[in-house]
């Protein structure tokens, strides 16, 4: 058993929503990887990219406010599950560090709170693979036999690679080989699924996740696993939009890795929220378990 | 660093180290889509093209996704740059129709709860925008109900009318200017 760690959590607006199981896959597993999740009480959202686009100092001060709060818990760090909420957070937080003008202007619109010294902020596949290690990640039923292919998205170590590479990034392959999948060798780690323009161009969305999609099959991929909600949506959600397009059949289980790891725990489905994605991932299961009756 | 305060001048600062290699557009996923690449829109901000920059529906376009902020050789944040020309161009009011819509009410709807409610936002972006679209969100719509992903009522956070209060002293700040 790890040392526990505490941290804050900020879920966003997605992990109360459209990727609930994410939220309830990544609680299931934290206490095995000896992570302690504080939710931020009052935390409200960090507008994703409309805030920075009405105006930047929106979008600062509104990711700051939840800075200020962490800083009040007495907390050094943050887990932003979302990639759309880490990549602000980051930003943030690094403007604010590098920035003293811009943290005393911010300070002055938070009113009553202040900000000394942002939060670490942090993805959980950074956390996991940095604090936990790889080696300490409970593997009680190895995922033998299955072909997992990585989905980083573009933002969780771009711009400048802070734990992975930002062009080959590596980690969520070497935790797939940690559970005894195989990590399967494909283009479309960092490629982008078009999420922040999805709602107001949603045909763009649609053809750069048919290209993931086909990318994906290439790879012979049994599942991909991805850490952001919005990749989520477009590859799970919108799966049948694109089968349709394409015309031609995919059926690709998209799963969040802290679904993976669950499942590498043992942890019931039902607990991990397996039943919450659109793409059924029976075969998925069924291939697990061939394995360890096998 | 990009600055908080958008002026023509800023953007025009960042642009400045261009050396028009192309790579941004190479690394772009979404060229194609844009009515100009991004290395020519950098090329048209160091001409001083500043009506013509406000008004391309490049920025809109951009998916924000860094990969050409990764690569380029001049460590030009473009991304962040594509995010300032937005700024700009809805201050002015020259940008495209549906962009605006949608980043107004994504914000405004923030601004209302604190937190965002999917539900809202689409009632509100498409029945500005054409109401028929809603028949074509059904089928998702549905499929989001059944999992029990699409709430009908906001989650309104204890921390709104601290955000409503940020929001108001930015507005002021704005009208001081």
């Amino acid at each position: 058993m790890n040392e526990t760690k505490r941290y804050a959590y900020y879920p966003g607006c997605s992990l109360h929503a459209s990727a609930k199981e994410y939220d309830m896959s990544f609680k299931a597993i934290a206490p095995r990887l000896g992570i302690e999740l504080i939710e931020i009480p009052e935390w409200t959202c960090c507008t994703a990219t409309p805030g920075y686009t009405v105006d930047p100092l929106t979008g600062h001060a509104l990711v700051a406010r939840n800075l200020a709060i962490i800083e009040e818990m007495g907390l050094s760090d943050v887990i932003t599950p979302c990639s759309g909420c880490y990549k602000n957070f980051a930003k943030t937080a690094k403007a604010l560090k590098e920035n003293p003008g811009l943290l005393a202007e911010i300070n002055e619109l938070l009113g009553g709170r202040k900000i000394t010294q942002p939060a670490n902020v942090r993805h959980p596949i950074d956390v996991i693979v940095t604090d936990v290690g790889l080696e300490n990640v409970p593997v009680d039923r190895p995922l033998k036999g299955l072909n997992v292919a990585s989905y980083y998205g573009c933002v969780i170590s771009r711009p400048r690679g802070i734990f992975d590479d930002p062009e080959n990034p590596v980690s969520m392959d070497q935790l797939v080989e940690r559970l005894g999948a195989d990590s399967a060798p494909w283009t479309g780690k960092v490629k982008c699924c078009g999420g922040a323009i999805f709602f107001p161009r949603p045909q763009i969305a649609i053809d750069l996740t048919a290209k993931q999609m086909h990318r994906a099959k290439a790879a012979q991929a049994d599942c991909v696993i991805v850490g952001c909600p919005f990749c989520h949506l477009l590859l799970d959600m919108y799966q049948g939009d694109v089968e349709k397009q394409e015309g031609e059949k995919f059926n690709i289980p998209i799963l969040y890795l802290t679904q993976l790891i669950g499942l590498a725990m043992n942890i019931d489905e039902k607990t991990l929220g397996l039943n919450l994605i659109q793409v059924d991932p029976a075969p998925v299961l069924e291939k697990i378990k061939a394995e360890v009756t096998a | 660093m990009v600055t908080a305060h958008v002026t023509w001048e800023a953007i025009q600062e960042e642009a400045a180290p261009c050396y028009q290699c192309g790579t941004c557009s190479g690394a772009c996923p979404v060229a194609n889509e844009m009515d100009f690449t991004p290395r020519r829109l950098m090329r048209m901000i160091q001409a001083d093209l500043r009506d013509e920059v406000a008004a391309s529906h490049t920025p809109w376009v951009c998916a924000s996704c860094l990969a050409c902020t990764v690569r380029c050789p001049r460590e030009i944040p473009i991304t962040d740059l594509m995010g300032l020309i937005r700024s700009l161009a809805l201050a002015e009011g020259v940008n495209p129709r549906t962009d605006g819509i949608y980043n107004t009410s994504f914000v405004q709807i923030v601004k209302e709860w604190g937190r965002m409610f999917e539900a809202e936002l689409v009632l509100r972006h498409h029945l500005q925008i054409n109401p028929f679209n809603l028949l074509g969100q059904a089928p998702v719509g549905l499929k989001m109900m059944r999992k029990g992903k699409l709430a009908f009522k906001p989650e309104p956070s204890p921390g709104r009318k601290e955000v409503q209060e940020i929001m108001a002293r930015l507005k002021e700040r704005k009208a001081a200017k």
